[in-house]
């Protein structure tokens, strides 16, 4: 049952975290906005009411696609990076197994209303256990992978690869001490709540794609990194500053004013690491824009890149106690919440896997046209719904402040809402050009050499649409 | 430290520590943080000493059914908060497990909303059918909660009020 064919591990985990895109995306992002509007959509039955399906909105996207995607690339990056090969494909292919099962049945408990009732940290503690074992596994097979490494030195990524996958068990115990055994006092227990919420984040999320987009940006563009030293900056700032930052979500809250100071002043200090990685990125194509145009995986990575620095621009900004006492709690903050999980990251995601499924399966990519289909789907669709939700955001948060009624605040939100969908129809859409591209290609696309050939020649997989003849 | 692994895993893991341990673990040296107030002693009393009561188990609905995701239970010292009553004080939750704060307000505020509507029916009409009482609301309907379990979840929303506090020491209520 598991397989141990060399890349089996990360093509299937790649493969299978595209069920964890587009099934909560639909239902638990696109529906649930459509309920923002017309609130008995879809019935009363208990399943599929709001509450239900956005707790399996935000465990399925993050746990399950942007974790599932990351870790595939990751079983895919190290050993190229290292000289070797996975440690163990069977472990890895176990690994699959256990992210999807383990996620189906905490859909299926989310939606029955099984909830720890903390955001972001749902899953009741025994399906965190299960968690915590199944990163171990990945660790080991990881660490085993170095140990028998032939390349000494460790490129960028293999740092922010390895980092990440230890700051994620860290992050993810610290955060879901289950309440039932462990009694936090009301304020420590949310201050635990968003030390998790966003260290997940940035610990991890955005640890590892920014490790996916160090290797990804040089392969396909044939071009060095920039800087290598910068990149050593931007890994040691986010080490030592991204942890400090959880207070920032309790700003204005009944917690001591130097927590929240504490909280607020590292997240300036963010800036750092997110420029020294977008200069590194933008520096590094400097002088061949072109790549930008021919290329869709290098459009997607300096797009993100671009949305990596304005949700770090915005996160400090909004986190100030005076902007914050205007948006904190109203809209601004969803369409905030959005742009790095699925403009940055999710992007760097769907790169990947345009980059990596075709060397899996020794075929070429089934369409660079559908590919830019994606792309303009998903840069649109976000546009839309975030610039809306951050006008509804500081309309509604200037409206409390002066004073109106909570229902006509409700009520003048409605137009928003309607163009939040629009916005929600064109980012699926994105997702599903997307899975249908990768689907063909798996199924269909052109056969080229697998990279694993004996006479060990690099497949001449082209990254563009403009084509060049395959060469064997 | 390019080539030894071990390294760079204890300084990473390292800085990690040194963050947790500041913004995590000293605040419970604060006192205020540590000391519940009226407010909680009263949730404490209907809530966690009574598992069995029609409050608990309409806490464990509100949670169930995701009322935190749209509906806070925090009330801050700002101008946008000023019509929602008293100012949370961080002893008002002490007891709360999980705490309900939430991180949006699609609906209105909710820490005390028993002060504000301490009519049960009220809550369960509007619980059943939101647009008939509140017109223009998007709140969905709860039809699928049986008699009893309405009847819970408005117990726990009644129960959501301000005890006073003789000894609040906390700053006056400011606003920005």
């Amino acid at each position: 049952m598991l397989s141990s064919a060399e890349n089996s591990a990360a093509k299937n985990m790649l493969l299978t975290s595209m069920i964890w895109f587009i099934v909560p995306a639909l239902f638990g992002g696109l529906f649930v906005a459509i309920k923002l509007v017309w609130p008995t959509f879809l019935g009363d039955t208990s399943f599929l009411t709001y509450g239900r399906l956005r707790m399996v909105h935000t465990n399925g996207e993050l746990l399950g696609w942007l974790s599932m995607v990351q870790v595939g690339a990751m079983y895919y990056m190290i050993p190229r990076l290292l000289g070797t090969k996975l440690w163990s494909e069977k472990l890895g292919n176990f690994t699959v197994w256990m992210w999807n099962v383990g996620l189906l049945v905490g859909a299926l408990t989310l939606l029955a209303g099984i909830t720890s009732g903390v955001e972001y940290a749902e899953l009741l503690w025994p399906l965190d256990l299960y968690i915590a074992v199944m990163v171990i596994l990945v660790i080991v097979n990881i660490f085993m992978t170095i140990a028998q490494r032939k390349e000494k030195q460790f490129y960028v990524s293999v740092w922010y690869f390895v980092a990440s996958i230890l700051w994620l068990p860290l992050v993810y115990i610290i955060g879901n001490i289950p309440e039932p055994f462990l009694h936090l006092p009301g304020v420590h227990q949310l201050n635990f709540n968003w030390f998790y919420g966003h260290n997940v984040l940035g610990l991890w999320f955005t640890t590892m794609g920014v490790a996916m987009a160090y290797y990804l940006l040089p392969k396909v563009t044939g071009l060095p990194i920039y800087s290598h030293r910068l990149s050593l900056i931007g890994f040691w700032t986010i080490a030592i500053f991204y942890v400090w930052n959880g207070p920032h979500h309790l700003s204005n809250g009944p917690i001591p004013a130097w927590l929240q100071k504490a909280g607020i002043a590292p997240s300036l200090l963010l800036i750092i690491p997110v420029w020294s990685v977008v200069a590194n990125m933008f520096l590094t194509v400097k002088g061949n824009w072109h790549l930008v145009k021919e290329n869709v995986i290098v459009k997607f990575i300096l797009t993100a890149s671009i949305f990596y620095v304005a949700a770090c621009l915005q996160g400090p900004f909004h986190s100030l106690m005076t902007v914050s006492a205007v948006l904190k709690f109203t809209h601004w903050t969803v369409g905030h919440a959005h742009m790095a999980p699925y403009a940055t990251f999710s992007f760097i995601g769907m790169a990947g896997m345009f980059y990596i499924i075709p060397r899996v399966t020794g075929r070429e990519l089934y369409s660079w046209n559908l590919a830019n289909w994606s792309y303009w789907l998903g840069t649109i669709g976000f546009l839309v719904m975030a610039l809306d939700l951050w006008t509804a955001g500081i309309l509604q948060g200037f409206a409390w402040a002066d004073g109106k009624d909570a229902m006509t605040v409700v009520e003048s939100m409605r137009p928003f809402m309607m163009i939040r969908i629009v916005g929600g129809v064109l980012m699926v859409a994105s997702m599903l050009v997307f899975i249908w591209n990768i689907m063909k290609t798996v199924t269909s696309g052109k056969v080229v050499t697998m990279e694993t050939s004996k006479n060990k020649k690099p497949v001449k997989l082209t990254d563009t649409k403009a084509a060049k003849p395959v060469q064997a | 430290m390019e080539r030894n692994p071990y390294l760079l895993v204890f300084v990473a893991i390292f800085f990690f520590a040194v963050g947790t341990v500041a913004t995590m673990f000293i605040p419970f040296t604060e006192e205020n943080l540590m000391t519940p107030t009226p407010t909680a002693e009263y949730r404490k009393q209907v809530v966690n000493d009574n598992p069995q009561s029609k409050a608990a188990k309409g806490r464990e609905l509100y949670m169930q059914n995701g009322c935190m995701y749209c509906h806070t239970q925090w009330v801050r010292p700002t101008k946008t908060d000023e019509k929602l009553g008293p100012v949370i004080r961080a002893g008002d939750t002490y007891y709360d497990s999980p705490h309900l704060h939430g991180s949006n307000r699609t609906g209105p505020d909710l820490l005390w909303v028993g002060d504000r509507i301490p009519d049960k029916a009220w809550h369960i009409k509007h619980l059943k059918d939101p647009q008939s009482v509140v017109a223009g609301s998007i709140m969905p309907p709860y039809k699928f909660l049986s008699d009893e379990e309405l009847d819970a979840l408005a117990e726990y929303l009644v129960t959501l009020k301000h005890i006073d506090n003789p000894t609040d020491q906390s700053d006056p209520q400011y606003r920005y």
